[in-house]
C-alpha cells in the first residue's frame, strides 16, 4: 500500500437507498483506470454486494451508521477497503460457498469472490470495526 | 424502480424496469410471491432491467422454488444485458427458466 495512489473516498449511510449514488461513485471512479466495460460492471456488482452485506449484517437496523469505501491505484491492480464501524465480523462470512439454489443465502459472498482476485478483513484500528480489503487486477 | 402487471394468455407477466436493488426488491418478492400464491402461472420481465444485485436475484429463485412445489410455471423473460451478467456470474443462467419473448 506503500506505493498506491487514493482515487476515491466514499462515505455514506448504512441505507439501502444510498446505494445507487454509491454504485454511480464507483463507476465513475473506475472508469478512467479499467479499460473493460464489462469489468467495471463485475466490480459494482461485487463492490455493492460487500455494501449489501454490512446494511443486512453487520449493523443491521442501524441505518444511521457509517460506511466508508476508499478505492486505490497500486501498479497493476484496484484495491478497495470498505470500511465500517460495527463489531467485528468473521472471516468466515467472506468464504466462498457453492451456490445451492435449495438453500438461500451466500449469493453476495458469492459473487463478491468471483469477481475480485484477492479478499480478506485486514487488522483494523481499534475505531474501526472492520476494514475488507478486495483487490481486483487491471491485466485481461 | 417501477413494476407493472399484464396478463398475456395463461401468465401473470410482472415486468421490472429500472435498477433491483435491495432498497426495491422486497417489493419484487412481495408481487411474485403474491401471484404465485395466487396459484398464477409468472414470468418476470427483464427487459427493462438496468441492474439487479443479489436480493433481487434471491426473490427469482424464490419464486422458482415456490413455482415448483406448487407446480406451476415460473420463468425469466427478456433478459436484459446487466441483468444477463449477474445470472451468468452467479451461475444461474442455466439454471434458472429463461425465455426470449412471452410466446416463448
Amino acid at each position: 500500500m506503500e506505493t498506491a495512489n487514493l482515487l476515491a473516498e466514499i462515505c455514506f449511510q448504512s441505507r439501502a437507498e444510498h446505494l445507487r449514488w454509491v454504485r454511480h461513485e464507483i463507476r465513475s471512479a473506475c472508469e478512467k483506470y479499467v479499460q473493460s466495460t464489462e469489468c467495471v460492471d463485475h466490480i459494482v456488482i461485487a463492490i455493492n454486494e460487500a455494501c449489501m452485506n454490512i446494511i443486512e449484517h453487520a449493523y443491521g437496523q442501524e441505518c444511521s451508521a457509517e460506511i466508508v469505501l476508499k478505492i486505490y491505484i497500486e501498479q497493476n491492480q484496484l484495491i478497495f477497503h470498505l470500511i465500517d464501524f460495527a463489531k467485528p465480523s468473521s472471516p468466515d462470512c467472506i468464504k466462498p460457498r457453492r451456490i445451492d439454489i435449495s438453500q438461500p443465502g451466500g449469493l453476495g459472498v458469492f459473487l463478491i469472490n468471483e469477481v475480485m482476485d484477492e479478499i480478506r478483513f485486514l487488522d483494523a484500528p481499534p475505531e474501526e470495526g472492520n476494514v475488507l480489503e478486495m483487490k481486483k487486477s487491471l491485466q485481461e | 424502480m417501477k413494476f407493472n402487471v399484464r396478463t398475456e394468455g395463461e401468465y401473470t407477466v410482472i415486468a421490472l424496469k429500472g435498477e433491483v436493488d435491495l432498497h426495491c426488491s422486497p417489493q419484487v418478492r412481495e408481487q411474485i410471491l403474491k401471484y404465485l400464491g395466487d396459484n398464477c402461472h409468472v414470468m418476470v420481465d427483464l427487459s427493462g432491467v438496468e441492474y439487479i444485485d443479489s436480493s433481487g436475484i434471491a426473490s427469482l429463485i424464490e419464486g422458482y422454488q415456490l413455482a415448483k412445489r406448487g407446480k406451476l410455471q415460473f420463468s425469466l423473460v427478456g433478459v436484459s444485458e446487466p441483468a444477463m451478467q449477474v445470472l451468468k456470474l452467479a451461475r444461474l443462467d442455466k439454471v434458472l427458466p429463461i425465455r426470449n419473448s412471452v410466446a416463448g
